[in-house]
């Protein structure tokens, strides 16, 4: 039998169809949560880093944590994400506000990638910006 | 909102863009998840697991405060407080000298114990594996020791029982993986010197210290040369000991290795790098046919090994049992190349097996305690009971389990109590440590200190023992299984 190799062969994947194949390129190992190292605590380091860049950028001086079995829940105090980019900012790859801020560049976080991968690896997924006395949430 | 409607929706799927609203809260960013099982199955956040990384964001951000499950996490003095709360102070050679600079910080002390012990930061981040920043400290480290004493000491002998943090900020960086354990720049910037350098001339500061700080100095010097003294004795037994290891190693009757080592960074799996030492052939046996060879390799102990309290590191060459063990783990200089994520220890559920557990802890604690520290050590829960009838087996782990089986099954099912490893197929082994596998991780909490633990349990009799001992002593009655049916080897 030969082998054909045609258009069809040729894949687009979607940016969540990618994480979602290869989440060993985004969060390192799976894992179920019993060892320190897995994805399930590297998704919330990710979104802990954005948090802290925040934090270090000089807005928020406290960051809300709770986790229980199943659930995270992190809310930070820095400006909040511009209202009229929340969902870009979360499900649109390489969308951050930290490419060309000179401040940043120290910061960890400035692949534009990790929340988004939150985003893919995630049953249910929520975020809500406060700004200036107006509010903006997108639940996925 | 209903529930029902969201599951329908393919992940990352944007369900529900809610108007703009006016809020009274105050400005921030709300985000809450809730990871896809599809993916991490059967997940279970342990938050405790979480407590390191939310102390590591509050020392590396004096002043911050952060609420996680009611408790409150805050450093004011960075990785001073870090250092402090890792160390037990009557265990430190000297008090921590803590030195910062533009973009850089450092703490560093010597302690009372074996190998070298760092905790390493860029941008915040916590490179476990450390990487660029790592080396140049340790490298400019010892040529600072090195002039400051005027003496050529050997590097082991500098950095023997060191207890050290640094964290420096680099313009973007470049990291060996996408979860950023290990720093690859080499650069501190685009336009920036090299990270040898710019540690290399921060460095100085420590050299300055010393000369401020003379009793330090001299406590520092008193151990680089109680660390040389050491080495020296087991230079010795350590040849031949590695010599005997080198030639074991070929035909290692205690090693059934694997194929995949947590060495091989190009691979996923590594991470899966599993090694399980267990008591006695039998279950060696059935571990061994069980076991996945890509990732899960086998090291088995012959009897009880050796109460290693209080010795000296003499003994991991002198034993011949804890020096293959070493090597197995390539761990004899330093955890950098240890060859599994996960060390296993699999032992039976019975006291013999609970002393065995305590015995190779103590080994860990006493002469790794990196590795403990570093989250590679666990131990393998087993099911006690099988609960079946003719359509269907469930394993169970503890009393509880059992109880709910029985609910489960209906009525009179057969139950049987699993004696020892030993005396479960490979057949059944094979799931206990597949994807299923229950792993216990050995976890050191900020406030436990190897030394009182392991003098409490392994030391002398002591008073508080033996009244522990009085207290809890109980007779133990098999009540609980009217009929078991003893497994004898395979079905």
């Amino acid at each position: 039998m030969s082998v054909t190799y045609t258009e069809d062969n040729i894949k687009t994947l979607d940016w969540r169809e990618h994480i979602r194949k290869r989440p060993g390129m985004y969060i390192g190992k799976l894992g179920n949560g019993l060892s320190p190292d897995d994805g399930i605590y590297v998704l919330t380091k990710e979104i802990m880093d954005n948090a802290i860049d925040e934090h270090m950028m000089g807005f928020g001086k406290v960051i809300e944590v709770s986790v229980s079995e199943k659930q995270v829940r992190i809310r930070d105090y820095g400006r909040g994400i511009p209202l009229g980019k929340v969902i870009d900012c979360v499900s649109k790859i390489n969308t951050g506000g930290k490419y060309d801020s000179e401040a940043f560049q120290k910061s960890v976080g400035l692949n534009g990638v990790g929340t988004k991968a939150v985003n893919a690896l995630s049953r249910y997924f929520s975020v809500q910006s406060f700004r200036d006395g107006e509010s903006k949430k997108a639940d996925f | 909102m209903e529930k029902a409607k969201k599951l329908i929706f393919e992940i990352g799927n944007l369900l529900e863009d809610a108007p703009q609203q006016k809020s009274r809260d105050k400005s921030g960013t709300l985000v809450i998840f809730e990871p896809d099982e599809e993916i991490f199955e059967n997940y279970q956040f342990k938050p405790e697991f979480l407590e390191d990384l939310m102390w590591n964001y509050a020392y590396l951000n004096a002043g911050l405060k952060i609420h996680f499950n009611g408790k409150e996490f805050y450093s004011q003095n960075g990785l001073l407080d870090l250092l402090t709360n890792k160390t037990n102070e009557e265990d430190l050679c000297y008090p921590i000298i803590h030195l910062k600079g533009d973009d850089i910080a450092l703490a560093l002390t010597h302690a009372n114990q074996y190998g070298e012990e760092y905790y390493s930061f860029v941008n915040g981040q916590n490179t476990t594996q450390g990487g660029t920043h790592l080396s140049a400290f340790k490298e400019a480290y010892v040529k600072v020791i090195r002039d400051h004493f005027g003496q050529n000491y050997d590097p082991s002998d500098v950095r023997g029982s060191i207890v050290a943090a640094i964290s420096i900020k680099v313009q973007e960086p470049i990291f060996e993986s996408q979860t950023k354990t290990k720093l690859g720049s080499q650069y501190v910037g685009p336009e920036g010197q090299t990270i040898r350098s710019f540690v290399g001339n921060f460095m100085a500061e420590l050299d300055n210290y010393l000369h401020r700080n003379p009793a330090t100095a001299e406590e520092l010097k008193k151990k680089i040369k109680q660390n040389e003294k050491e080495r020296k004795e087991i230079a010795g037994i350590q040849k031949l000991a590695n010599q005997k290891a080198k030639k074991a190693n070929l035909h290692n009757r205690k090693l059934r290795d694997c194929r995949i080592h947590y060495t091989d960074t190009n691979k996923d799996e590594r991470y899966n790098s599993t090694i399980f030492i267990t008591e006695g052939d039998s279950a060696s046996g059935s571990i061994t046919k069980a076991r996945d060879v890509q990732s899960q390799a086998v090291f088995s102990l012959r009897g009880k090994p050796l109460n290693c309290f209080g010795l000296t590191k003499k003994i991991v060459y002198q034993n011949e049992e804890f020096n293959l063990l070493q090597h197995a783990l390539n761990i004899e200089e330093g955890i950098e190349h240890l060859r599994y994520n996960r060390v296993v220890i699999a032992t039976d559920a019975d006291v013999d097996g609970m002393h065995i557990r305590l015995l190779l802890l103590t080994f860990f604690l006493q002469f790794f305690p990196d590795l403990v520290k570093q989250g590679h050590l666990y131990i393998l829960e087993t099911p006690l009971f099988r609960v079946r009838n003719k359509k269907q087996t469930l394993y169970c782990y503890d009393e509880r389990e059992r109880q709910a089986a029985i609910r489960k099954l209906g009525p009179q099912p057969e139950i049987t109590r699993f004696k020892g490893l030993g005396e479960i197929s490979p057949d059944e082994f094979g799931q206990f440590i597949g994807k299923d596998m229950r792993l216990e991780p050995i976890l050191l909490k900020k406030d436990t200190h190897i030394k009182d633990v392991l003098t409490y349990y392994m030391g002398k009799n002591t008073m508080e023992r033996q009244q522990f001992i009085v207290e809890h002593l109980r007779v133990e009655s098999d009540e609980a299984e009217p009929e078991p049916v003893e497994v004898k080897g395979l079905e």
